[in-house]
């Protein structure tokens, strides 16, 4: 009868713990990372606007036609986006999960499939899971499909296409590697 | 065959009770990172369209982006030896993609296995190249990291390191390619520094 009120005990203060630490760490709202993909690589940065939803800046070096082999240099794109928590719940390890999706928008000047450099402009959605560890260090995996238009400006015309790389990469996995502080 | 039967049930007994030992120094995790490669050194010898032959020797500093990721497993020997195997699947310049295998042994700086570390490491393996005719490529890393430990199980490590290549790419001329048979040599050695993210368990 001690040992296990005991052991309750210990799972509701573990319990307990995990989740202030998850409130701790987002209530702090601001986090820098990175986020790695095929898409490219992005410097983010985020902070906390309400209890249960928060902002994200990324600036991106847009990779995937240099990746493929059909550009030599990454073009760049600047995304916003709005996200929505979910779900927040803790773990016995310390760490807690987020779940979280929510719209955004995109521009840049990057390379399309089959296309040179252009303007980009459209409009996005990000659902990702994040892992945030007692380190205030947090791991998340996002997909990011992205619905705009690619406007290349030639000598004798502007031709404006529908965004092709932003559908075809909508379920590139993003990992990201953020620190709270 | 009673002896057998006590013989093969001791063996059991035994590789179960270490099983649990062994698991805890077993590492496995997924790495992925950026290449900058700075230097292009090629020898192609082949014979054109028109049917003359063509030798070029080239060397020269060249700036070209790729990306790799890989998937390793390997085993602590103790609390500052890891040996791991490490298979992935990276771009070579604006050559070619190619599916790199080798192994690489990481000494850490601290005794503690839980605790933050720096660590280095050296890598060497070969593969081969995503082309029309696979063939073999060579390559070998010299690299440092900063190992964080989110959790006993979950590690976070953020590395650098310098790297040389060796490959075989395809061949084109004037933007013809060269069919294989016409190829005498098509050597390619290139040198880059890659930066990286990694989650080890």
């Amino acid at each position: 009868m001690i040992s296990s009120s005991t052991c309750i005990s210990k799972i509701l203060l573990a319990a307990a713990s995990a989740v202030l630490i998850c409130h701790t760490v987002a209530g702090q709202g601001k986090a820098v990372g990175s986020i790695w993909s095929y898409k490219g690589i992005s410097m983010t940065y985020s902070q906390t606007a309400h209890e249960d939803s928060f902002y994200e800046l990324a600036l991106s070096a847009d990779m995937m036609d240099l990746l493929n082999g059909n550009s030599r240099y990454p073009g760049v794109a600047a995304r916003f986006a709005w996200n929505i928590i979910l779900k927040d719940s803790g773990s016995a390890g310390g760490g807690c999960f987020k779940a979280y999706v929510g719209p955004g928008a995109i521009m840049g000047w990057t390379t399309d499939k089959d296309c040179s450099y252009g303007i980009l402009t459209g409009i996005s959605t990000v659902a990702g899971l994040e892992y945030i560890s007692s380190r205030k260090i947090a791991i998340s995996v996002s997909v990011s499909p992205i619905l705009g238009c690619h406007t290349v400006i030639r000598k004798d015309m502007i031709q404006m296409k529908l965004y092709r790389n932003g559908l075809i990469g909508s379920l590139i996995p993003e990992a990201c590697i953020k620190y709270y502080f | 065959m009673k002896q057998l039967s006590a013989i093969i049930i001791l063996l059991t007994v035994i590789s179960a009770a270490s099983y649990g030992k062994d698991r805890a120094h077993i590492t496995y995790g997924v790495e992925w990172g950026y290449i900058a490669f700075i230097q292009h050194g090629t020898h192609y010898n082949f014979y054109s369209p028109e049917g003359y032959r063509v030798d070029i020797n080239n060397n020269r500093i060249k700036y070209r982006s790729n990306a790799e990721i890989s998937f390793h497993t390997g085993y602590n020997f103790n609390t500052r030896w890891n040996l791991s195997i490490y298979i992935g699947y990276m771009g070579i310049s604006d050559l070619h993609h190619a599916i790199p295998i080798s192994i690489r042994a990481t000494r850490s700086f601290c005794e503690n296995r839980y605790g933050d570390k720096w660590f280095a490491f050296a890598d060497l393996g070969s593969g081969f190249s995503i082309t029309s005719r696979p063939q073999e490529i060579l390559c070998c890393k010299l690299g440092a990291g900063y190992r964080i430990s989110l959790s006993t199980k979950l590690k976070l490590d953020l590395k650098a390191d310098a790297r040389i290549l060796y490959t075989h790419p395809e061949l084109s001329y004037y933007n013809e390619p060269i069919p294989w048979d016409n190829v005498n040599r098509n050597n390619a050695y290139l040198s880059a520094l890659s930066i990286g993210i990694g989650i080890t368990f």
